[in-house]
């Protein structure tokens, strides 16, 4: 099953391509000659970002405390229902972890359903970015460990609750430490991958009608997996900040 | 009951012996390469998805059950329920995801 490139990425990289590939080559990286020089995912997730930005600024231009519009009340929302979900699952000092959290998770969501637009691709659907998400997440709450408790008492937290354990604790803690970020990228990607090839699947049976529900379902999964990948994220967040004093 | 045990059994017998001309392709088959990953993905993708799908299954009538006995706490359910499945689900994805990059099915 080849893959077919879409209008918007033949036009990127037509206009782009080359300036990007002799930026590419002074780092003396070369693109084969069978792949565009900007994949999708990069073009696609460029997409995500600016739509996200254009709605900032507007939502920040048009803030009022006494006459919210409807933009500001769907941010609202948003924002109460992340600040919800942080308070449960990371506890009281949860809140300085919104800003990561949200972009992160709202930039999920957006990618995830824009692969249902035609004409346009989700860059959660190639493997290389849930595994930037992914990594990000893990970097955060290592560091969030490291600065809460400081770096050595974080690093002795893999040795178990007794010290004649660590030798067998360590090897545990540190694979079931390396499998989160595998378990969030390979859940994100093939859940979003698998959606996009079985609406592609059914389009080649039938054109119109047999897509729309799995379309459909597909806009479900979307926000979903974005939901589930952060609520993950705070569950580990959450164990790395675990202050034992309660 | 022995009697209808005794005549499944020979039911059976006598399906398989009908079967037989099976084991004549055996020999054909072996001179060209069988595509083993294909065959055994398949088998793997429908173990993993079976398996899923009961667990799943168990979820969602532990789920179902809670929910008529406490209404009141159906917000609690819901997301116990959504984060149990989503976490069932991603066991099967991780065949896929192995397949997938075995078969090489981009």
């Amino acid at each position: 099953m080849e893959e077919q490139q879409l209008l918007i990425v033949k036009w990127v990289n037509e206009l782009l391509g080359p300036a990007f590939a002799s930026l590419l080559s002074v780092f003396g990286v070369h693109v084969p000659s069978g792949e565009d020089v900007i994949p999708m995912q990069m073009i696609m997730g460029a997409l995500v970002v600016l739509l996200l930005m254009i709605v900032s600024l507007i939502v920040k231009s048009r803030l009022s405390v006494e006459n919210p519009g409807k933009i500001q009340q769907t941010a609202e929302l948003i924002v109460e229902f992340l600040e919800g979900q942080l308070e449960e699952n990371v506890g009281h000092d949860g809140h300085m972890f919104l800003p990561i959290i949200g972009t992160i998770g709202i930039f999920i969501a957006l990618s995830n359903v824009l692969g249902l637009i035609p004409g346009l691709g989700s860059p959660t659907s190639n493997a290389n970015v849930p595994a930037g998400c992914a990594a990000v997440v893990f970097l955060y709450y290592n560091f969030a460990g490291m600065r809460k408790h400081g770096v050595v008492k974080y690093l002795k937290h893999f040795m178990g609750p007794v010290w004649w354990m660590a030798p067998l604790m360590i090897p545990i803690e540190l694979i079931s430490h390396l499998a989160r970020p595998l378990s969030l990228t390979i859940r994100l990607w093939g859940n979003i991958f698998a959606e996009e090839l079985l609406i592609l699947i059914f389009v080649g049976i039938a054109p119109i009608l047999l897509p729309l529900p799995f379309i459909a379902f597909a806009i479900f999964g979307g926000f979903l997996q974005a939901f589930i990948f952060i609520t993950m994220s705070q569950m580990y967040l959450s164990m790395a900040v675990a202050s034992e004093d309660h | 009951m022995n009697r209808k045990i005794f005549a499944f059994m020979m039911l059976t017998l006598a399906m398989l012996v009908f079967a037989s001309p099976v084991f004549a392709q055996g020999g054909n088959a072996a001179t060209s390469d069988t595509a083993w990953i294909v065959i055994t993905s398949g088998f793997a993708m429908a173990i993993a998805s079976s398996v899923c799908a009961l667990a799943q299954g168990k979820a969602i009538a532990a789920a179902c059950e809670s929910l008529a006995r406490n209404p009141g706490a159906a917000p609690a359910i819901r997301f116990a329920l959504l984060l149990g499945l989503v976490l069932i689900e991603s066991l099967g994805l991780y065949t896929l995801v192995i397949i997938f990059v075995k078969v090489k099915l981009t």
